[in-house]
């Protein structure tokens, strides 16, 4: 009789490696280097200084111990912390966007060209460190939205980004975060104005290429007073022997009455069976609730990298604002997770929501970390907090640390947290009634998970469905 | 810059480096090799640890800089003659056996040790030179001294506790209570160490409780360390109850072993000292066996109050449930840090922890963290936390039926209380920490009249 | 329709099945009844192709193909079902979801077009009526807080809708209080036809005044000690099982 371990487990899909002729500039970490990104990219001196900054002060950091993952200490010096496809990167139409980068992003199932673009979803692809196409712009311009990648935006609406940018999550956050300040490559920038609401939905699609690169994008996504936007973001990298570092930020600012819908499909490549190579995903990411009755909401579905570390978090500043997090998390193999979420309660009546659902199979180590904290002014808040694990095997781990803090009577917080297996009892049941043992799987996970994947848009629900029996595939012993 | 040279003789890491040297001298110099090793290494762990800093994820939310900038007196000669049996009575629970201490040192007279058959108790010392092989198998066996900094500095420094061992199937008829008493002595600051043993040995049980109290206003610091061992099939009721006066401090550590098909159940009631931190440890090392480890915490002024409770699973089939409940007044700060953990050998594991707060003051503060750490596959294990306020329809249900405001809040707080003291097996027991938190609680709602809690059935 | 051959099996190296010998023919009634630990269930798993169990001699025949290397789904999708004697629960799949899935993958193999949403929608809730189950389960969680007369009757649901050629009905009376048990009997009782084949697995009487069985085996330490017909249930509920084993044991016929 089949056993489902003998299931085999399928190949990363996206692991090929496009070549296109790549600008490099050395390896390692200095202020020239900074310089050099900066002059790359013809920034303004505000923002080399901002850089500059942020390098400084990134030397007098030290790497955070505290998540439940190990890996080998980083060598910071042997990065790359520039690549981009030689041609020219800035474009007036997609015709003249390299021939090999539409193939890579045909494969990836992104189609750029006119003809069979997403309908309904205006893209914005990364390839390694810069933007090299932005779908739809014009027409989202019409409406007085600015959809461009993070380098465009620097030249053409200072203000904005001067404003905003490190906002949220200052040049001093963290580690990771400072130094995505020094180095940052490009990224999204999105500004939704007073009143309008994004009649699609806007999407960016970041890819590491190059090998032994990093991959430092910056997001800003500003949803004016009453403006509504959901955004979604894809994720994938070259199948390579060596880990690669991916330091994102993501910066997410609602003002009064404003909405923010955060999707993330994160398939970065999580490295072979044995471990060996992989993403190490190290990223920041929060949103403020600036104004009243402003809402932000995070989706992700987090089923690639080596390593996960991210928070997606959300500050309640005004009041009635409302923060959510949903969340599935998969490891298999030797992946490792440690993420979750922090909900910070200051204003009056704010609420946060955190659905977090965590698969553990193969040697997976998977923590949900969150931290609930509710001000001494934030009167009548709410949390409620869920968070389930599903362990596949006996030498993965599922672990819960959830951290709450109130200052507040009249708030209330919950917590649930549970753990359960899939059982061959479960797939026996299953396979009674005529499903086959992958089938089978795919429907007990896809079920665990339902709570978060309704909160995905369509496009993505259905390829996050996909993505999670392709993990889990021959994981259940 | 400047570097300020702190007067190295007069730190406190100091202080206890040189109590140490005299205590070896004069205080521990006849024990055994092998205790003797233990001490000096204990005291290595400590001097290389120091106190815990919040910067340490196990303290994140406990600051303790008022009790290490302490210079403690840790041992005197002192005898303490003022007391008699009536200034004690109120600390004793009725038909129970009793030892009674004070600063450590055993009363004697004013106390009613067992006389059972099957029963041993005897002062830790007498034991080590009574049979110091036995004491050797139940030393420091569940806990790792190079990780803990108090319990390596009772481990170093402790000169009194005690020694019980319930011999195979021996029932005992009534509880075991230790009574410890801190005194002012001379307005210096004491480091109590007092060192337990309990050993329950197979098909034996035993009822056993530790009661913390004040005779007057002092800044002592508790540092007890009770290790509690389990054979097979055996069973204890714990319990403990930290009312000191809220000037001092306390700090315990509670090592807990249980062998196959063995019951463990525990209350901790904690309401006294300016901080005080309960840490219990409990490890699981033989099938079939279960665990209840429950308390009730009720922080008032500006006390801090933390409870780290640790269930450590490495067998399969057995039980462990888990419910404290927290009640937070004026400026108080509580904390509740509890783990669950599940070795991979550990299948069928069915493991539940709750922890639920009632907050009620906006100047109060309550962390809590119950986490899960699970490496089976085939477990049941649930956590849950909950901080709220007085849930506003039970108040105006409590009002309609004509119930001061004030009253219904004190009512309120004292079904949140009662809904975990009713898990105190022994009625006796029960009775006696049912009546410590109505008294607590009357205080706390403005002296008002609490019925006595009726869940004696 | 089932042949059984000298059936030996066990689980996990114990021993469990000690050569049973079973012909069951198309639109036959059986129950197999016993103590408890005779191996009924075991019986029953084995026969759905439960990876638990090992067959260590003999054979079972089905449709005269030997089924013991048949993995579970294709002998589902070869029409033998079982209903669970505690049926598993599946939180966040909902019961529609779940049985049109399996509906679908048996018409695939039998070569016919699966149902769409619409045809099936039609189709549970005329079998619905069957086992008088309230509409609201369509969309509820597999077996998910399902009281015990709720999960058996979904099982009897499930044959229902997947129309098996045979059905083992695993100790589907336990824990059913008698309405509940007339309901389910009932819908169990409608299903039965010239072509299809039922065995009743059963520890009491009960459940057989209301599915009168053609044939009825005792079995007890793994084999079947004592056939008969309907009659012989009877027997059981008066004398129970301790007659039949002292029989045995002093070699009365069999």
């Amino acid at each position: 009789m089949q056993t489902i371990e003998q299931l085999v487990n399928k190949e990363y899909e996206y692991g090929f490696v496009t070549n296109i002729e790549e600008e490099t500039i050395p390896r390692g970490l200095n202020e020239d280097i900074v310089k050099i990104i900066s002059s790359k990219k013809n920034e303004p001196e505000w923002m080399l200084e901002w850089r500059l900054k942020a390098y400084r002060y990134w030397l007098t950091m030290e790497e955070p111990t505290w998540p439940n993952v190990k890996y080998q200490k980083i060598d910071y010096n042997n990065i790359f912390y520039y690549s981009a496809p030689k041609t020219k990167p800035n474009l007036e139409g997609l015709d003249q966007v390299d021939p090999e980068l539409l193939k890579t992003y045909e494969k990836l199932g992104i189609s750029l060209t006119e003809q069979k673009r997403l309908t309904g979803v205006a893209v914005d692809v990364i390839f390694d460190s810069v933007s090299v196409a932005t779908t739809y712009k014009e027409k989202l311009n019409e409406l007085g939205i600015i959809f461009c990648s993070f380098s465009e935006a620097v030249k053409d609406h200072p203000d904005l980004v001067k404003k905003y940018m490190g906002s949220v999550v200052p040049y001093t956050d963290n580690y990771f975060a400072t130094l995505n300040s020094a180095v940052f490559s490009d990224g999204s920038f999105c500004y939704i104005p007073p009143g309008v609401k994004c009649p699609m939905e806007l999407s960016t699609y970041f890819r590491i290429n190059a090998a032994e690169t990093g991959q430092f994008e910056r997001t800003l996504i500003i949803a004016d007073k009453g403006a509504k936007v959901s955004y979604l973001e894809g994720c994938t990298a070259p199948i390579r022997d060596t880990n690669q570092l991916h330091a994102a930020v993501v910066e997410l600012i609602a003002l009064e009455d404003g909405e923010v819908k955060y999707s993330t499909v994160q398939n970065w490549y999580a490295g072979d069976k044995d471990g060996k190579g992989g993403i190490y995903n190290f990223v920041t990411k929060r949103g403020n609730c600036a104004g009243k009755n402003s809402k932000i909401s995070w989706t992700q579905v987090e089923t690639g990298s080596a390593i996960t570390w991210k928070y997606p978090s959300v500050i309640l500043n005004g009041e009635n604002s409302i923060g959510e997090f949903y969340s599935v998390a998969v490891v298999n193999n030797h992946q490792q997770a440690d993420t979750g979420t922090k909900m910070i309660h200051i204003g009056k009546n704010t609420k946060s929501t955190i659905i977090s659902k965590g698969i553990s199979a193969g040697y997976g180590d998977n923590t949900y970390r969150g931290l609930v904290r509710i001000g001494k002014n934030a009167s009548n808040s709410r949390n409620y907090t869920q968070c389930d694990s599903m362990l596949m095997g006996n030498k993965c781990s599922a672990n819960t640390f959830p951290y709450i803090e109130v200052k507040n009577t009249t708030s209330n917080v919950e917590h649930e947290a549970s753990t359960s297996k899939i059982g061959e009892d479960q797939i026996f049941y299953c396979k009674q009634r005529g499903l086959n043992t992958e089938n089978a799987i795919s429907m007990i996970v896809n079920g665990f998970a339902k709570e978060v994947f309704k909160n995905l848009p369509m496009e993505f629900a259905v390829e996050a469905q996909k993505l999670l029996g392709i993990s889990l595939e021959g994981s259940v012993g | 810059m400047n570097n300020k040279v702190t007067d190295s003789l007069s730190s406190p890491i100091e202080n206890i480096l040189n109590k140490f040297k005299i205590f070896s001298e004069n205080g521990f110099a006849s024990e055994p090799n092998w205790l003797k090793t233990i001490r000096e290494n204990s005291l290595k762990s400590f001097q290389k640890l120091g106190f815990p800093s919040q910067k340490n994820e196990e303290w994140r939310y406990t600051n303790i800089n008022s009790i290490t900038k302490l210079n403690f007196e840790t041992s005197s000669n002192k005898e303490f003659l003022n007391y008699s049996k009536q200034s004690i009575y109120k600390y004793i629970i009725s038909d129970s056996y009793y030892l009674v201490f004070v600063n450590g040192k055993y009363l004697q007279n004013l106390s009613n040790p067992p006389k059972e058959e099957g029963v041993i108790v005897n002062s830790i010392k007498d034991a080590i030179k009574l049979f110091p092989s036995e004491v050797e198998n139940y030393f420091s066996k569940n806990i790792d001294l190079e990780a803990n900094s108090f319990a390596a500095l009772n481990t170093s420094l402790f000169d009194s506790g005690v020694f019980i061992k319930i011999k195979e199937n021996v029932i005992l008829s009534k509880p075991i209570e230790l009574i410890y008493i801190s005194q002012n002595q001379e307005n210096i600051p004491q480091l109590i160490s007092p060192r337990n043993i309990i050993v329950i040995k197979n098909n034996a049980s035993l009822d056993f409780v530790e009661q913390f109290v004040t005779n007057n206003s002092n800044k002592n610091l508790t540092n007890i360390f009770t290790e509690i061992y389990l054979d097979e099939n055996s069973i204890c009721n714990y319990l403990k109850i930290q009312n000191e006066v809220d000037e001092n401090y306390h700090i315990a550590n509670i090592s807990v072993s249980q062998k196959t098909s063995s019951k463990f159940f525990s209350f901790a009631f904690s309401a006294g000292s300016s901080i005080s931190r309960n840490q219990m440890a409990l490890k699981l090392f033989g099938e079939n066996s279960d665990t209840n480890m429950n308390g009730l915490y009720i922080s008032t002024a500006k006390q801090l109050i933390d409870n780290h409770t640790f269930i450590e699973h490495t067998q399969p089939n057995c039980t462990s449930r888990e419910v404290f409940k927290g009640i937070l007044y004026d400026n108080s700060h509580s904390v509740f840090n509890g783990k669950v953990y599940v070795h991979s050998a550990a299948q069928k594991t069915d493991s539940k922890q709750t922890n639920n707060n009632l907050l009620l003051s906006d100047n109060a503060t309550i962390d809590t963290k119950p986490q899960l750490e699970i490496f089976a596959d085939d477990v049941k294990c649930t956590h849950g936390g909950t901080v709220g306020g007085i849930d506003a329809n039970a108040l105006f249900y409590l009002k309609s039926r004509g119930i001061s405001p004030k009253s219904a809040e004190a009512l309120f707080a004292l079904g949140f209380a009662s809904a975990v003291t009713e898990t105190i097996e022994n009625l006796n027991l029960r009775r006696f920490v049912d009546n410590l938190v109505v008294s607590k609680l009357e205080k706390c709602h403005g002296n008002i009249s609490l019925p006595i809690i009726a869940h004696y059935h | 329709m089932l042949q059984i051959n000298n059936l030996h099996a066990s689980i996990s190296g114990k021993k469990i099945l000690n050569g049973i010998t079973l012909n069951v023919n198309p639109g036959e009634v059986h129950a197999i009844m016993g103590p408890n630990g005779s191996g009924k269930s075991t019986l029953a798993q084995l026969l759905a192709g439960h990876p638990a169990y090992q067959i260590l001699e003999g054979e079972i025949k089905y449709e005269g193909n030997d089924l013991s290397e048949l993995e579970a789904e294709k002998r589902a999708q070869a029409g033998i079902f079982l209903a669970f004697q505690y049926p598993i629960e599946i939180p966040g799949v909902s019961n529609s979801y779940f049985l049109k899935t399996g509906l679908n993958e048996i018409r695939k193999s039998r070569g016919q077009e699966p149902l769409d949403a619409f045809e099936f929608l039609k189709l549970i809730r005329e079998k619905m009526k069957l086992v008088e189950m309230d509409e609201s389960f369509i969309n509820r969680p597999v077996n998910q807080g399902y009281s015990g007369g709720e999960k058996k009757r979904n099982e009897i649901l499930q044959m229902a809708v997947l129309e098996p050629k045979l059905a083992i009905l695993d100790e589907t009376d336990s824990g059913l209080d008698i309405d509940a048990l007339k309901i389910v009997a009932g819908g169990v009782n409608k299903l039965r036809n010239s072509n299809r084949s039922i065995i009743v697995v059963t520890h009491y009487q009960r459940l057989l005044n209301y599915i009168v069985p053609d044939f009825v085996h005792v079995l007890m330490n793994g084999k079947i000690v004592k056939s008969g017909g309907k009659e012989l249930a009877l027997e059981l509920e008066e004398f129970g099982y301790d007659k039949i084993k002292v029989e045995v044991e002093n070699g009365v016929s069999v």
